[in-house]
């Protein structure tokens, strides 16, 4: 399957440039900051958890959408996941995205010893998925509804197909391998999400609470369902962010993984994914997010892995979204 | 250790929220106050007319309007609603754009005039935010009629 081009980032990243040294006069009527940024899986929200807003810079008036590319850069596996978004009268989303893991060479090599496979026949071994979402608001206003607690309201689904939940030649495709049921699994979820203006000592804060219906591992980049567990589990997720100013975001987000996977050597035990973000929008066109975060250690229950250190789960994600 | 992972992260996120939120006692003073009084307010809201006169998008909605007379009426509602001595004597907001058709885009073009003022009159960050907070509601009575 053909992984992300080495050349995306490089042209996204050129766009972003351009974009950030122009006025990006296209961009919609919302407020700048007002549409997030785009999750993992290409739906608008924070960096892993899709929030009750609709992509773009779109109002209710307009259509808007979103482009995005996401490197995770992890000890053990890289993610990338690039993906584009519509955003249709600030009520309904439509979205797109691919996401590949590369798992690193000192994983796959005590796995290509113990199948007594050729050396190196496993380097290399990547896993990608494709995702496409659609998420539409229900109720509330996330910006304007100021004199209640009322949040934005929004529910989503989220289609995601393994593309290499088993290979042609039976020998890397990881998820299978690890006890996956599934190539294909569709989460859905609802999301509340509320902008508190000037609510953290006088500070915007931004909090949102997301509820999922999900049998996907590791979101679906390790399959779907699995021995211990094959059905839909719930599970939750959360962030939230103080705006400096009205560019600038910084937070944290939590999202629990439903843990299908037996124990053992071929097990692997999902842990949730956890990270502190700052996000940074230079104009409505343009949304850069830095994050240390923690995504745990998926591919490393692959055969004999040495003991995993707190530091092999962390890593730098950074992502880039344009926006109109 | 992996037990001890989530618990330490969500430590760490929560002292980073709690140390962007600015230690300072709550707001001794009224937004009026903060913002001003009615001189400061008054700064504001005569340079963003001057913003709004320029701003293309929304302009239009201003060709014919009494500019001594709006502004008067908007230091006056903004005096109001920020807890000063005034009383807004003007239209109701719903009464006041009626005909008017103004659109979720063109409220937002506002708002950031606004916000171009307050930063040129160096009203702090926090303080825009709870004008903008007690602004926000009137979206529905201005737009869409």
């Amino acid at each position: 399957m053909p992984r992300i081009s080495k050349t995306w980032p490089v042209l996204f990243g050129a766009a972003v440039f351009m974009l950030i040294c122009s006025q990006a006069a296209w961009a919609g009527g919302r407020l700048i900051g007002t549409g997030g940024v785009t999750e993992i899986e290409g739906s608008a929200g924070g960096g892993v958890v899709p929030w009750a807003l609709i992509a773009g810079t779109e109002t209710r008036d307009e259509v808007g959408g979103t482009g995005f590319y996401t490197h995770f850069t992890g000890s053990d596996y890289n993610i990338d996941a690039a993906g584009v978004a519509i955003g249709i009268n600030e009520r309904l989303e439509l979205s797109y995205a691919r996401q590949t893991i590369s798992i690193s060479n000192a994983i796959t090599t005590p796995v290509n010893a113990a199948l007594m496979l050729p050396t190196g026949t496993l380097n290399g071994t990547t896993v990608s998925q494709d995702i496409i979402g659609a998420k539409i608001k229900i109720a509330g206003d996330a910006v304007y509804d100021q004199n209640s607690m009322m949040p934005q309201i929004a529910v989503g689904v989220q289609h995601k197909v393994n593309d290499d939940f088993r290979s042609v030649l039976g020998i890397t495709g990881v998820p299978e391998v690890l006890g996956a049921k599934h190539a294909a699994g569709t989460d859905f979820y609802m999301a509340f999400t509320k902008v508190f203006i000037g609510a953290a000592g006088g500070l915007n804060l931004a909090v949102d609470g997301t509820v999922r219906e999900t049998n996907a591992n590791e979101n679906g980049l390790l399959g779907f369902g699995g021995p211990k567990h094959d059905g839909y589990t719930t599970q939750g997720e959360g962030s939230i962010g103080v705006f400096l100013n009205p560019n600038t975001v910084v937070g944290a987000e939590y999202r629990t993984m439903p843990n299908n996977f037996a124990t053992g050597a071929l097990g692997t035990q999902e842990q949730s994914w956890k990270d502190l973000f700052l996000a940074y929008f230079p104009n409505k066109a343009v949304g850069l997010t830095l994050a240390y975060a923690s995504l745990g250690a998926f591919p490393s229950g692959i055969g004999t892995h040495p003991v995993i250190t707190e530091e092999q789960l962390n890593g730098l994600y950074l992502s880039g979204q344009v926006s109109f | 250790m992996h037990v001890r992972k989530p618990v330490l992260m969500l430590l760490v996120a929560a002292l980073v929220v709690a140390a962007l939120i600015p230690c300072r006692p709550v707001q001794a003073g009224t937004l009026y106050d903060d913002l001003g009084q009615k001189a400061g307010i008054t700064k504001v809201l005569v340079d963003m007319v001057g913003f709004i006169a320029d701003d293309g998008r929304i302009n239009h909605f201003f060709a014919h309007a009494d500019i001594p007379h709006l502004e008067g009426e908007l230091v006056d509602q903004v005096c109001y609603v920020s807890g000063g001595p005034c009383t807004y004597t003007g239209k109701s907001m719903y009464a006041a754009h009626q005909g008017m058709h103004i659109k979720e885009a063109d409220f937002n073009a506002l708002v950031e005039d606004l916000q171009k003022s307050m930063y040129k009159n160096d009203v702090p960050v926090p303080v825009q935010n709870r004008l903008i907070a007690a602004l926000a509601p009137l979206f529905y009575p201005v737009t869409y009629h």
